[in-house]
Formats: C-alpha cells, structure tokens, sequence
C-alpha cells in the first residue's frame, strides 16, 4: 500500500501570501497545482520535498477569461473547468478535444492547465494545443514577474527552465481568426485513462481565396520536447487545403520525427500512426475552416 | 494541523498529520471505511467520494485540500433506513458483484446525476471511465444507472 512520507503543508491565500512564503528562502518544497502527478511521485518517493505548498486556494491562479484579443486561463483551472468553458470551446476549440482526452473523470477534476505544462511529460495532452496556438506562459517569484511563449519552456522530458521558486500564473493565447480550423488527435493504448502515445494538434486559417494563410503543426508524445515542426507549416501556407498537400505534409512530419528522435524499435508503428494522425487531423481541421 | 470541512452534510473539524491523503483520514482515523483503497494512484477509482460537487480521488487529495469544502462518502448517501436511489437501483439491477468497486461506482454514478439527471448511455460510461470493476459487470452498473430514479 502508498502511504506518503512525511512533508508539512501550506496553502497560501493570495499570491502574496505565495510569495511571502518562498522569501522566507532557504525551503525545500513542491508545488501541488493539482495532485495527480505530484501526490504519485510523493508516494512512490521519487520526491521528498520538507514542504508541499498547494497553490489551489489562490484565487487568482482560478480566473479563466476573456482579455478582448486574447485567453487567460490561470494555472490552477482544472481540465473540467476548461471543458465546461463556453468561452474555450469557441476560442479555441482543440483544447476541448485535448482536455477531453485527459484521465478520466476524477483525474479531470483535480488535474490543473498549470500542473499539466510544469510537469512536462511529453505525453502531456495540453502542451501541443497550446504551443500550436502560440501560447505564452506568465512566470513569477520573488524577484521579477516575465513572459515566455510556452514552446520555449521546455528542456528535456520533465524539464523545464522553471527555476524551483518559479510559479506558472497564467497561460495565455490570441484568439483563434475567422476562417480558422483546429483539430487535436490523440493515439493511446487503450480508450479510457490513456497516456498519449502519440498526438498531434493542429490550426489551420484560410485567406478570402480559401488557401492557407496560417498553419502550425505540433506532435505530441514523439520528441522529447515538444515543438511545433515549421518545415511542414511552410509547405502547407500559401496552398489550397487537399488530401495531397496534407499527406505530404504528414510525410514531413514522419521525417522530421524520426530525424529528431533516430530510429527506435517504435518506429515501425509510430512513423506511419504519426502520418495519418497527421492527415487525419489536417482533413479534419480544413473542415471546420468553414 | 486543524482541518475543518463538510463531511456528508455535518461540519466537522479534525487534528490531522498534514502527510495524510483524504482516503487515509476517512478510513483510519474516521473509521469510514467504505470508501475503498485500490491502486493509490488515482487509476482504478474505487476511492472516489465527491468534494464540492464533482468526483475525485480521494488517494490523490491531500486532507489540507479538503479545508472549508463539501466532501460527501459513501456512508452519507443512505440516510439510515431508506436508501439513496442510485443505491436501490444498484440492488434491482444485480449491479454488484464482489463489491469493491461498488462505494466508488455509486458515488461516481450519483456525482453525473446530480448534474445530469437523465444521462445517455455514452454519458454514463464517460462517467464511470475511471471506474475499474474487475468482475466486469459494467452492463448491470450501466443499466442500474440509466434506471435510477432520481
């Protein structure tokens, strides 16, 4: 049976009240943004922080709103929150498809937008979406408050270039254009309670002429840090959506996949899952272009 | 550390070791046992209970978290004599079967209905996702579900 090791436990109110906490120096601690990775790697004793501050009681980190050209969602919005959210399903409607995807249910629940990104897996279902509609993430700690695209954050499989008093506030996106179609695609081993196998998430926009104006592509779970793969997004712009140009585009994808990542002995199914998945949800996005 | 919080619609306030998930509480030191223990890492669901609303691990929930929120069991959905609908319904269907996994069906079952009251099939099956029932008697919990009258 898990049974956690011993940590002491705080839960600051206010972003000041986090702050405050973290100027007092010197503390070995977690955050806990939603606890369904963390309390994991808690019990299995991956992790023995002195600390576990739960940054889930700060009201700020909740907000989820409309900013006139742009989203702000705050780190701790849970996946349930994002699919309940009028304002994401239309804004930005791949993200629905992504959060969907996530656990099930009581993961859903717990499980932060926050928690997601700062973990970094690179099964993680949110990060592709975001990253393709160039989100950024807005950082503080004691001494300075910044903000960088979110594709920039990432160093490695469950690394990023968060320092440890570092806190993800906020995540940010413009909202989608008109004439725009985004799709997210998700392979797992099974149906329910799947970690990505592979991903991929999608936005297409389309001029008055109806060819690619806009395009951005990003795999998920098949590179140890996750990234868009612009050699394909350049082939797509400037053509009339088809099957051709999207298998083609999915052909690039597979290259540059396995470019990154060699040749394992997973290549002979993901090379040729990930060039359908690609096209699939290129066909798809073209669709809801209109 | 001093937690206060709802348990199954009475205020309680307890003195609990902050390194203690919601589970450990409720079965050890509440004697509430029967929310079940299964995985311990929020994969097999039979530790779900509802806080403010909507179904969560309690393997995965820190007690601190609980602090000034709603959280209902297993043990709060009878009132003593008559039982919660979605608990008959369970019976009528024959929708239990060694009954591990029962507490956290129902208490999943009930979180969609309290939201939902009249659930697609698809809908229930969404909801009971994260429910493993290893007799695999999903058809009658299915069933026991689109039949509660709530």
């Amino acid at each position: 049976m898990y049974l956690l090791p011993t940590f002491k436990y705080l839960a600051p109110s206010s972003l000041e009240g986090f702050l405050k906490l973290l100027d007092k120096g010197g503390k070995d601690f977690k955050l806990l943004a939603g606890g369904t990775d963390l309390i994991i790697n808690l019990k299995k004793e991956e992790i023995h922080p002195e600390y576990v501050i739960d940054i889930t009681k700060i009201p700020d980190l909740k907000i989820l709103r409309d900013a006139g050209d742009k989203i702000i969602i705050g780190s701790t919005v849970t996946y349930s929150d994002l699919l309940e959210s009028p304002l994401v399903s239309k804004e930005a409607p791949f993200l629905i498809e992504a959060a969907f995807t996530v656990g099930a249910v009581q993961i859903r629940n717990s499980g932060t937008l926050g928690g997601n990104i700062a973990n970094a897996s690179p099964a993680a279902d949110m990060i592709p979406p975001l990253i393709a509609l160039g989100a950024k993430v807005r950082i503080i700690n004691p001494e300075q408050e910044r903000e960088i695209p979110l594709e920039e954050l990432f160093l490695g499989p469950y690394k990023t270039k968060l320092s440890p008093v570092d806190l993800i506030t906020e995540i940010s996106f413009a909202k989608i254009p008109p004439r725009t179609g985004t799709c997210f695609l998700k392979v797992g081993r099974r149906n329910a309670l799947a970690i990505s196998r592979l991903s991929v998430a999608v936005t297409l926009t389309l001029n008055n002429q109806g060819k690619i104006q806009a395009a951005s592509l990003v795999p998920g779970a098949v590179t140890p840090v996750p990234k868009r793969i612009r050699k394909a997004e350049d082939l797509l712009c400037g053509n009339t959506p088809g099957k051709d140009l999207f298998e083609q585009a999915a052909k690039i994808v597979s290259e540059e996949v396995v470019a990154i990542t060699g040749i394992r002995y997973s290549t002979v199914y993901k090379e040729p899952v990930l060039f359908n998945l690609v096209k699939r949800s290129l066909l798809l996005a073209a669709e809801r272009c209109k | 550390m001093r937690i206060k919080f709802i348990l199954n619609n009475k205020e309680i306030q307890i003195t609990s070791d902050p390194s203690k998930t919601l589970l450990e509480v409720l079965r050890t030191d509440l004697g509430l046992t029967g929310t079940k223990y299964g995985c311990g890492v929020g994969e097999c669901g039979t530790c779900t209970v509802i806080v403010d609303g909507r179904a969560v691990s309690s393997c995965l929930t820190l007690i601190g978290s609980v602090e000034g929120k709603r959280v209902e069991t297993i043990e709060g959905l009878s009132d003593g004599e008559s039982l919660h609908p979605v608990q008959e319904s369970f019976i009528k269907n024959g929708a239990v079967q060694c009954g591990y996994c029962t507490p956290g069906m129902v208490m999943s079952a009930k979180a969609l209905l309290d939201r939902n009251r009249n659930p697609t099939e698809e809908e229930i099956k969404e909801a009971i996702a994260g429910n493993l029932c290893r007799c695999t008697g999903y058809n009658q919990i299915i069933k026991a579900i689109k039949e509660t009258e709530y």
